[in-house]
């Protein structure tokens, strides 16, 4: 059984015994005749409208089936060429030169996939064709195309792939065994990758030959250092040879693809100094555990994004945070608003903006287990200067809508009041204990300037409010332009 | 109401668990999962006559409306503080590896788990994952790639190299 097979009957049986509350028809009906009652606002309109016109380009009339993969907005023309370059490639990796080895593993992955062995790849091949084989960290690794006898109906791919991994050394049938199939892919693409066997692991990744590698040491802003892999058109990294860096693919004078590498400037634990360094600026008030764990799962959820650890901008315990959340209702029984211990933390990014996370954790549990939720930002300015005013919008910022935004601002320790303005005008004002408030402002929430005032009425300092989510404007995937 | 309420009623019927289960994966909750489903039938209900494939449909708004929640608010649903579909007075391995794996699939990010429901429970090609999620296909591919290297860990905790630390929301 390959590892697809296995995580797809274990993911079957953990929902096996799920049972549907009574009445699932009725339920829905009354859900729709209480949502005619309400005036939905802007947002759900343009939620569903977006949704459904994309989802109307699915199911447009006369049309059976899906559309084509990649970008529903672009054409998919570019990338086939791009993907059949790889497949037309010469085998890559050190066991690649061993043409008997590769012939071996061909025929063995082909009377497999004939005797049905590979669940998701049963249509017609005409061909299996090795792109990658190599020995990485302990393990043996290969890349193999299949090749279609016809593209796929649905989807237009000429070629599928699948990733082999076996112990270092393993003979071509062992690699070609189903135990050593690893994610089986409907598409062989123009950029294809691996990580071998967990994300902290060694990773592979590969282009069409004459395409080639650039790696460069994580940038401090924008400012990358691009030097040539010496593999060419493919890149390995083992647990040694893992750094912290960004990946770029150039195919003659285009730049195809830049991406993060693989890992995060937390790939251990942080040790206590990181911690105390993370904390050194924060306000309020944060336990200390809560920040280690919430530095680590950020740091790492955001990997080599970011240029520097995160760090704990503030911490305090709210009144009344919003829980309901965009276009949908509280669960039942559960209440529209919460008390809970709030936590911003914020880093630099490639690119030079810091983006943020808020962190909410209810005072009460929710029914469904939650503990913890939050919601991330993007700012240009240096969240972390004590001197600074940060606000961020803690629900749904729908933009140009109108009615009231719920507003996290903090401010520096003298603060005492926040005073929102919209064009000099006074708009909302709040209270400020412990370095933060969280308030309720009038959408939208552009073009609003966030004061924070001192106790004789003074304002010392001032912003606006953040970008709601974090942006990656650096990361490039640009096989489907021509 | 515009929805040919016989025809609606059926679809209900017959193929609520199966969407049911998408969002539980989706949520890893019943109680979370009820609600994206019967928001997702209640958008759904509004054009019932013009969608061809109403699966599709549904799964494409419960992921996008589940992930745009995550966006802007974001979850953390991996510190749960108990397994909800389980009893617990089951201390057998199938039960540990069940908790270990319902405990993978909440560290990873809602498009990550997305990805990995799309492509192993409702097991759709991932050209048809990509185009529910309104991304590439080598987005699919590459967090498919990570997901399925977390998730196997959890089916197989010994492939856990040395030092491994089981961690919350950190997939890419």
């Amino acid at each position: 059984m390959t590892v697809d097979d296995e995580l797809s009957q274990a993911l079957a049986e953990l929902s096996r015994t799920l049972t549907p509350q009574p009445d699932p028809y009725g339920r829905a009906r009354a859900r729709y005749r209480r949502s005619r009652q309400r005036r939905f606002g802007g947002l759900v309109l343009a939620l569903v409208v977006s949704v459904g016109s994309t989802a109307f380009a699915i199911a447009s009339p006369g049309r059976t089936t899906q559309p084509l993969p990649a970008d529903p907005s672009k054409s998919i023309a570019p990338v086939l060429v791009w993907s059949d370059r790889l497949l037309q490639s010469p085998p890559r990796g050190a066991v690649a030169r061993d043409s008997s080895y590769v012939r071996q593993l061909s025929e063995q992955l082909m009377a497999a996939q004939r005797r049905g062995e590979l669940s998701r790849l049963t249509v017609p091949v005409s061909g299996v064709k090795v792109l990658f084989a190599d020995d990485v960290d302990g393990h043996r690794v290969a890349l193999a195309a299949f090749v279609r006898n016809q593209p796929d109906p649905v989807t237009g791919w000429p070629s599928a792939a699948a990733w082999l991994v076996a112990d270092e050394g393993a003979s071509a049938q062992e690699l070609a065994s189903t135990a050593s199939v690893r994610g089986v892919s409907d598409a062989l693409e123009p950029y294809e990758s691996l990580a071998v066997d967990g994300p902290d692991d060694a990773h592979v990744a590969i282009a069409p030959a004459g395409c080639v590698f650039l790696s460069s040491p994580l940038p401090d802003g924008d400012t990358f250092r691009w030097a040539p892999e010496p593999t060419g058109s493919y890149l390995v990294r083992t647990a040694r040879t893992q750094r912290p860096e960004w990946w770029r693919v150039d195919c003659g004078e285009v730049t195809r693809q830049i991406t993060p590498g693989p890992g995060s400037l937390a790939s251990k634990p942080i040790t206590d100094a990181q911690l105390a360094t993370a904390m050194s600026r924060v306000r309020g008030s944060v336990e200390q555990q809560r920040a280690r764990e919430l530095v680590y799962q950020w740091a790492q959820s955001e990997g080599y994004r970011l240029t520097a650890l995160p760090s704990v901008v503030w911490g305090g315990h709210l009144a009344g945070l919003p829980t309901g959340l965009a276009d949908t209702s509280p669960a039942a029984g559960e209440p529209s608003v919460e008390d809970g211990q709030v936590t911003v933390l914020a880093a630099p990014t490639v690119g030079g903006d810091w983006i943020g996370e808020v962190s909410i954790a209810p005072d009460e549990p929710r029914s469904d287990g939650l503990l913890s939720t939050g919601t991330s930002f993007t700012t240009t300015a240096d969240p972390t200067d004590p001197a600074g005013v940060l606000a961020v919008s803690i629900d749904d910022d729908t933009g140009g809508s109108e009615g009231q935004q719920s507003l996290l601002v903090v401010t520096p320790a003298a603060a005492t009041t926040v005073r929102v303005l919209r064009d000099g005008q006074e708009v909302a004002r709040s209270a400020v204990s412990g370095s933060g408030t969280a308030m309720q402002v009038p959408r939208p929430t552009a073009g609003l300037v966030v004061e924070a005032l001192d106790a004789s009425g003074g304002t010392i300092a001032s912003g606006q409010v953040s970008t709601q989510g974090s942006r990656r404007t650096i990361e490039t995937n640009t096989w489907n332009q021509e | 109401m515009a929805v040919d309420d016989e025809h609606f009623r059926e679809f209900v019927e017959t193929r609520y668990i199966d969407l049911l289960r998408v969002a539980y994966h989706l949520t890893g909750s019943t109680q979370d999962a009820e609600d994206l489903v019967q928001a997702a039938l209640v958008k759904v209900m509004r054009r019932w006559r013009r969608v061809d494939d109403p699966m599709a449909y549904l799964r494409r708004v419960m992921i996008n409306q589940h992930i745009s929640v995550w966006r802007r608010h974001r979850m953390h649903e991996v510190v749960t503080a108990f397994f909800p579909e389980r009893p617990t007075r089951d201390m057998t391995e199938t039960v540990t590896e069940r908790r270990a794996l319902y405990d993978a699939m909440r560290a990873l990010t809602p498009r990550t788990r997305a990805v990995i429901v799309l492509r192993y429970v409702v097991d759709l090609p991932e050209a048809e994952v990509a185009a529910a999620l309104g991304c590439s296909v080598g987005s699919v591919k590459s967090r498919a790639s990570r997901g399925l290297a977390r998730l196997r860990l959890a089916l197989a905790p010994d492939a856990a190299p040395t030092g491994t630390t089981k961690m919350t929301g950190v997939t890419p």
